[in-house]
């Protein structure tokens, strides 16, 4: 919807029933007070400066215990079939269309669910996401991370799996053809933020967040930080087709052009 | 004349003393339990995560940078409490677990309406069956009635994708609501 086809001063009945219902269940004065009582207490409790420090560093250990980002590494026997899948997966050949290189094929899709379980399977259903980057910046291994819940198996079963592609592609005046630069698969459930922070080989940010229309369409919000020669920027908030691959941002730096596509698939989908 | 809270934050940085952040609190104390009652329709969890995301906020005061307003950063650290909540709790959608509503008033407007205690028990179960995303889209802009902008800063979304969920917050709540409303 477009901010000419919606504004905030056409309230109508619901906006008056939803205001009349919250002034309704509004806090009163006393306890607003008590709350504020107690709130001081609690601020007493724990005042110093060097409190305060310790109150950080628990909050921030607590957050990433919450996600704990697991290397590759830890399992890697058992994922070894899966790996290699992910670095044989079907490339375009050089001098294809732009947005081909972001395309997901059913085999990658067949790939994706295959990758999900057994990581379910390996981790006690305990995975929140699965990401696998290719940076052939880097020319460094493949790399492949998997944020867990801490402690028992959340129930995510509801929501549905996707998987998402975003490709950064690269082409020079000199030599026309399109080439990949960078290549980062998510997959993640309806309605799950990913945050990606950046590693010490790897200092590529990545946020997403999804949620999937009933129609199919799928709101995504993607935001790729790609530190380097050419630093790369791309925030986008789009209502995309699942499988059809969608170019989120572009960018020139002297010589060389940059294109980066998106695309999404529905894991539960039937494939042909 | 009362010290802005910019004053007061370097108030309490240099003396150290609680007495600035105590103002803060009352200050602050009824939008942010007003906006965390509407995203978890219980007031006693309300009371709990106001608690918790004025805790936090005080602890992280050594990193605001005071680029966005201490209430704007206020809400957006009080709406990552109730994230995180929802997280921890695994209910989203929630069932409302309040208090039971009051009885009717009388008949009238819609106004009138929403203090039937039928249709207040449907308002709850309709924001209930929201998603967290799509909640806080509709109390932030129809009930907290910020700019979309400002929602949307809030939320760390672009201004289209929470003109997106406002919309789409809005046909859900209308779809659940519409045997009530006159539209």
């Amino acid at each position: 919807m477009s901010e000419q086809e919606y504004s905030l001063h056409e309230r109508d009945d619901l906006d008056r029933v939803l205001a009349a219902w919250a002034a309704r269940n509004a806090a009163d004065g006393e306890q607003l007070l008590r709350l504020e009582n107690r709130i001081h207490a609690a601020l007493d409790a724990e005042q110093s400066p060097e409190l305060e420090e310790a109150a950080i560093q628990r909050r921030q250990a607590a957050r990433w215990r919450r996600i704990a980002i697991v290397s590759l590494s830890s399992a890697a026997v058992l994922l070894v079939a899966l790996l290699a899948s992910w670095l044989t997966r079907s490339t375009p050949a050089p001098g294809a269309r732009p947005n081909e290189f972001a395309r997901i094929s059913n085999d990658d899709v067949a790939r994706k669910r295959v990758l999900l379980a057994e990581m379910e399977h390996l981790f006690d259903g305990r995975v929140e996401w699965i990401a696998e980057s290719a940076d052939n910046r880097r020319g460094a291994d493949n790399d492949i991370r998997v944020g867990l819940v801490e402690g028992s198996s959340r129930d995510t079963r509801a929501a549905r799996p996707l998987v998402v592609r975003l490709v950064v592609i690269r082409r020079t005046s000199e030599e026309r053809q399109w080439r990949p630069v960078r290549v980062t698969d998510v997959v993640l459930r309806d309605e799950q933020y990913v945050q990606l922070p950046p590693q010490a080989d790897d200092p590529a940010q990545l946020s997403l967040w999804s949620y999937v229309l009933p129609d199919g369409m799928v709101a995504l919000d993607t935001d790729l930080d790609l530190p380097g020669d050419v630093s790369l920027e791309a925030d986008s908030s789009n209502l995309q087709e699942a499988g059809v691959p969608l170019k989120v941002f572009s960018t020139h730096d002297g010589d060389a052009e940059y294109e980066v596509y998106q695309t999404v698939r529905l894991l539960d989908d039937q494939v042909g | 004349m009362d010290a802005s809270d910019a004053e007061l934050i370097a108030a309490h940085r240099k003396s150290g003393s609680k007495q600035p952040l105590e103002i803060l609190v009352s200050r602050h104390l009824p939008t942010v339990h007003k906006l965390l009652f509407q995203m978890v329709l219980d007031h006693s969890t309300a009371d709990d995560l106001t608690q918790e995301a004025f805790l936090r906020a005080f602890r992280g005061l050594p990193s605001f940078g005071g680029r966005a307003s201490f209430s704007t950063w206020l809400h957006r650290i009080a709406l990552n409490t109730v994230y995180d909540h929802f997280d921890r709790c695994k209910r989203s959608p929630l069932e409302f677990a309040g208090e039971p509503p009051a009885a009717s008033s009388g008949s009238g407007g819609p106004e009138q309406a929403a203090i039937d205690s039928e249709l207040a028990g449907e308002i709850e179960t309709a924001l209930g069956q929201l998603s967290p995303k799509l909640r806080a889209a509709i109390v932030l802009t129809s009930l907290q009635q910020l700019e979309v902008a400002q929602a949307a800063e809030l939320e760390g979304c672009s201004t289209a994708t929470m003109y997106w969920r406002i919309h789409e917050a809005r046909k859900q709540l209308k779809q659940r609501l519409g045997a009530y409303l006159s539209l």
